[in-house]
């Protein structure tokens, strides 16, 4: 009688696509591997696999987004007013005690600048899109892009870019030439 | 085919011309004015995939499925032989298997490929020791928990990555000094 079950595989080599991001709950990583794109969802007790096929994958979106400005814009203030208090301040512990919190807002704001824009970038498949935390810098989404692309167009096979866009657009007229007009007073099926 | 949701803007789903799709740099969406970059893929294009429907045997002498006796047979499990009909046989890695091997092999974690998720035994001995030093007292309690869970983790599966045991023995270290602290507070501190 037989094992009924597969002999024991082992997990294809990932490589880790760098930089992490987090949604407050879970700490998000990706990984590639030689077939899929590895998306690890951890909280610190268990990790959650996705795995997204690059045979399956329909698109990636990245939007430029103004949570960096705000950042920019909070440790801004807050250095503001720890130079405030140091130049008020008129002795030696005034100045250390506002000095030590100044200098950390220096480096967060050094930090939050050095890194760039922020963004959002989705990956689509025909079931789902999903949100990669861990892509959350318009500069590192270019590199992820730049390290995807040749995988998903080896996986998928090239389509000439002109062909591509053509593609697009005549799915766009086709949807609109499909689509029902509204009816006022009907809310929609 | 109809227009996906991949073809639009991400922000404001309005629907983008082919001229705005896979651009080298970002561009700006005309409708919301948002810095944006969609790359469509071929796959966008290609039809959903069907799902196969096992064929009645209509004529004696042929084979039928171990798990629908009225279908015909086309293929055999690679791992246990058992004869497939169209719908039982799923392909995986190349191979032919039947549902009951693939769920034996998932559950005695045997494919990797298939596994959803995994505990992280050495993150957890970090996070035991590392979590209660806010409240201190609370570490003679925790640290040999952590020193557990992380022994345990030495024989467990870790993550599905690789990656180093260092969490394991920060752990472990971190614990140790835990319990060494309050051996002192406890005996010798007055």
């Amino acid at each position: 009688m037989p094992d009924p079950a597969p002999k024991h595989q082992t997990p294809p080599a990932y490589k880790k696509v760098p930089g992490r991001g987090t949604n407050f709950v879970e700490r998000i990583t990706l990984y590639l591997a030689p077939d899929h794109l590895l998306y690890i969802s951890g909280t610190g007790f268990t990790e959650s696999y996705r795995r997204f096929y690059y045979r399956d994958i329909h698109a990636l979106t990245v939007r430029k987004t103004i949570t960096g400005l705000l950042f920019n814009a909070l440790w801004g203030t807050l250095l503001f007013f720890s130079i405030i208090g140091a130049l008020s301040a008129d002795s030696a512990e005034g100045w250390v005690g506002w000095g030590i919190p100044g200098a950390l807002f220096v480096v967060l704001l050094l930090i939050n600048v050095l890194r760039g824009p922020t963004c959002v970038c989705e990956i689509h498949t025909a079931v789902q899109t999903r949100r990669l935390y861990s892509v959350n810098r318009l500069r590192r989404a270019e590199r992820f892009l730049g390290l995807l692309r040749p995988l998903l167009l080896v996986a998928q096979g090239q389509i000439a870019p002109d062909e591509l866009r053509q593609r697009i657009d005549a799915a766009r007229q086709n949807a609109f030439a499909n689509a029902a007009p509204p009816v006022i007073g009907q809310s929609p099926q | 085919m109809t227009l996906g949701a991949a073809a639009a803007c991400p922000k404001c789903r309005s629907a983008l011309p082919g001229a705005m799709c896979n651009t080298p740099a970002p561009v700006r969406c005309p409708a919301c004015d948002t810095l944006i970059q969609v790359e469509i893929f071929p796959a966008h294009f290609q039809p959903a995939a069907t799902g196969q429907s096992a064929e009645p045997i209509v004529e004696e002498g042929v084979s039928s499925c171990f798990y629908h006796e009225q279908k015909k047979a086309v293929t055999h499990c690679d791992v246990c032989g058992r004869f497939l009909c169209a719908l039982c046989d799923v392909e995986f890695n190349g191979q032919h298997v039947c549902p009951a091997c693939l769920q034996s092999g998932k559950q005695k974690g045997r494919l990797p490929q298939l596994e959803s998720s995994r505990a992280t035994w050495d993150s957890a001995a970090l996070l035991i020791s590392l979590g209660p030093l806010i409240v201190f007292p609370a570490v003679i309690a925790t640290a040999p928990i952590a020193i557990g869970v992380a022994i345990i983790s030495f024989f467990k599966p870790g993550s599905i990555v690789p990656r180093t045991r260092i969490r394991a023995g920060l752990a472990i270290v971190l614990s140790l000094v835990e319990i060494a602290g309050w051996i002192y507070a406890f005996f010798y501190a007055d």
